[in-house]
């Protein structure tokens, strides 16, 4: 199986110095874990990050160099020949970070997409199967026809960084040529300010129901009625999960 | 304009005026029921629009039946956008969905099925705001919501703006360059909104009048989903359990503990004090030096509540205790607090749950 994996130019986000998204690395492993052959695409100059996700495992890695709107650049790349599979992280880490361009590529190329993928299994009959991660621990099981796009979970296993791959990687430069714009995005860009979450929301009506020195039996069976309600109990499938 | 009618100081003291007397007395007691009384009868308990200048839309996971914070949240940031003229529609998916959607502030609610794939999704979404031609869509930044947000964006070209963390009726923020820069816009056509960013509506209650859902096309399905498998409490990580029971000081019988906590399907977790004691693991300590969780339930048996301990429940929407001190500063975060000796509570439930099987 032939396997791509996009990788945006990244930034960390304390230091600033370019390094591969968290979600990027999940991906890479993803398409390790499938086999076959693994490359990397990047529309833009290439940076230390690109040789980065090489120590990760990637072979090559390709910098679609010319400028333009990523997403039409990706388009006709991948169209020939396409791979089977393309995976992405859920989001960038440096840029827009909106997490958009495996919609708007999934979109373009008419393929399916998954999110939140933690681990690739077989493929049979151009089907295959993946599992994707959920809150709390849970998961689900899902299938799709190849070729498509995933998006890893950023708490899928990531490879281990080998300092020796990351120099030996082949970072090769294609020019593209006229591509459409990049789209323009409205609004007035700042540094960041951390704002105070809302609190005191916490808890439906607030103040609770106070039950004082209850017999041992019947606070039982308000505590039991209560946890019920609260679909805490039994083998309610799925509705305890909050989605 | 507001719709509220103008208040006139001089006739409101003129009412109050008793007559007779030589100095004028006033008597303001009973103000309200003269006002109201005097201007008509007192407006409904439910706001009921028909015709709006125009339409935003919230779309709301209720996975519990009906919406929890987050769901709020959303239908919060719906009504901040809609405004004053505006109205809101609310698409909900989820089991028995439509509850107490009114009172977070919908006029319209267009139930989904929840079992629509990822892929049929966006296709269903659109058919169902067709009709309202909806001026913006907001969801919550949830793994399924983020996820039909971008698919929606997608699909119909509509900008988007996702995880913002400020919003008003002019504006959106959002973090954009690895959270090392922010973005200031008008506020897109489809937005998502993390947790606890945008205050649920507090107004009166709204109609939220039921609408006819859209069908559901049989697509060729490129995407199957199975069915959605819970983890094992006992090997889940604290931080990711959605129901935790944790003992404290007051908890002195650990094997009616541990038995219960099999019982519950709980994850145990315990305070500081205990860990300390070597009772429990310290990798089961709740609060600040321990591990945040990000449950949906807490049961919390002889914790007396800390400052520290309390900001390990961050997240926690149903705080249940047992404690003997009704002044426990856990009491008065709990949705039940049940004031007992834990030692008598805990296996007395334990008979409880093996009497039903
Ligand atoms: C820097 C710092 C960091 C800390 N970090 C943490 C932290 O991460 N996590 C943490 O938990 N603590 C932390 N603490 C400790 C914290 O301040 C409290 O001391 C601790 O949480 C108290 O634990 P407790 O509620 O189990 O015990 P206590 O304060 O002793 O409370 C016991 C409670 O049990 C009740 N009780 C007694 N007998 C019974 C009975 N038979 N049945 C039912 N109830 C009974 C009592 O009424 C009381 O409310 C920290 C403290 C500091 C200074
Ligand atoms: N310039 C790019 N070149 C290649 N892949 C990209 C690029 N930008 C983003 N991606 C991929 O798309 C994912 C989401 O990016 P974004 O939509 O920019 O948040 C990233 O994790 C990358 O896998």
């Amino acid at each position: 199986m032939r396997g791509v994996v996009l990788l945006s130019g990244g930034i960390d986000p304390v230091s600033g110095r370019p390094a591969v998204p968290r979600g990027e690395v999940a991906a890479i492993g993803l398409a390790l874990s499938a086999g076959g052959a693994v490359g990397g695409l990047h529309v833009g100059e290439g940076s230390v990050a690109q040789r980065q996700a090489g120590g990760y495992g990637l072979e090559r890695v390709d910098c679609l160099r010319g400028g333009g709107d990523a997403v039409a650049i990706l388009a006709a790349h991948l169209s020939a020949p396409p791979p089977d599979l393309v995976l992405a992280g859920s989001r960038a880490c440096g840029g827009e970070d909106s997490g958009m361009l495996p919609y708007l590529l999934a979109e373009r190329l008419g393929w399916p997409l998954l999110a939140g993928v933690m681990a690739i299994g077989a493929v049979a009959d151009g089907w295959l199967s993946v599992t994707i991660g959920l809150p709390l621990g849970a998961r689900q099981e899902a299938r799709i026809r190849l070729p498509c796009i995933l998006c890893a979970h950023d708490a899928a296993p990531a490879p281990p960084f080998v300092f020796d791959r990351a120099r030996r990687v082949v970072v090769r430069t294609v020019d593209v040529s006229d591509a459409p714009p990049v789209p323009v995005v409205e609004g007035v860009e700042r540094p960041y300010r951390a704002r105070p979450r809302l609190i005191g929301s916490a808890g439906p009506g607030g103040g609770g129901t106070v039950l004082e020195n209850p017999e041992p039996a019947e606070a039982a069976r308000v505590l039991l009625a209560h946890l019920r309600a609260l679909g805490m109990l039994g083998s309610s499938e799925g509705a305890s999960i909050d989605a | 304009m507001t719709g509220r009618p103008r208040r006139d100081p001089r006739a409101e003291r003129a009412r109050c005026l008793v007559p007779g007397g030589v100095r004028p007395r006033l008597v303001r007691a009973g103000w309200d029921g003269v006002l109201t009384a005097e201007a008509g009868p007192r407006p409904p308990a439910v706001v009921c629009i028909e015709e709006p200048a125009f339409w935003v839309a919230a779309i709301v996971e209720t996975p519990e039946g009906r919406p929890d914070r987050w769901g709020r949240q959303v239908l919060g940031a719906a009504r901040v956008l809609a405004g004053a003229e505006g109205g809101v529609v609310a698409l909900v998916t989820g089991v028995e969905a439509g509850h107490g959607v009114g009172e977070g502030g919908a006029d319209r609610v267009v139930v989904l099925d929840i079992a629509i794939g990822p892929e049929a999704m966006p296709g269903v979404m659109l058919a169902a705001l067709a009709p309202f031609a909806p001026r913006h869509v907001v969801m919550a930044e949830t793994p399924a919501g983020g996820d039909w947000a971008r698919r929606l964006a997608a699909r119909s070209g509509w900008s988007i703006q996702a995880g913002i963390e400020m919003l008003n009726a002019r504006q959106a923020l959002r973090p954009v360059g690895a959270m090392r820069r922010e973005r200031a816009a008008a506020p897109a056509r489809v937005l998502t909104v993390p947790i606890d960013r945008v205050a649920p509506y507090g107004g009166m209650r709204r109609e939220g009048r039921g609408c006819v859902p859209p069908d559901v096309p049989v697509l060729e399905a490129r995407v199957q989903v199975g069915p959605v498998v819970l983890a094992q409490a006992a090997e889940m990580p604290l931080a990711e359990a959605p129901f935790v029971m944790a003992a404290g000081q007051g908890v002195r019988d650990f094997d009616s503990f541990h038995a219960l906590s099999r019982f519950l399907g709980a994850t145990e977790g315990a305070s500081r004090v205990v860990c300390d004691a070597g009772l429990m693991p310290r990798g089961a300590q709740v609060g600040a030096s321990g591990t945040v969780l990000d449950a949906r339930c807490y049961l919390a048996f002889g914790i007396a509540g800390a400052p520290q301990h309390l900001q390990g429940l961050g997240k926690v929407e149903h705080v249940v205790a047992v404690n003997t001190d009704l002044h426990a500063a856990i009491v008065a975060r709990a949705g039940l607090a049940i004031i007992a000796d834990a030692q008598a509570v805990m296996p007395a439930l334990l008979d409880l749950l093996r009497e039903e099987g």
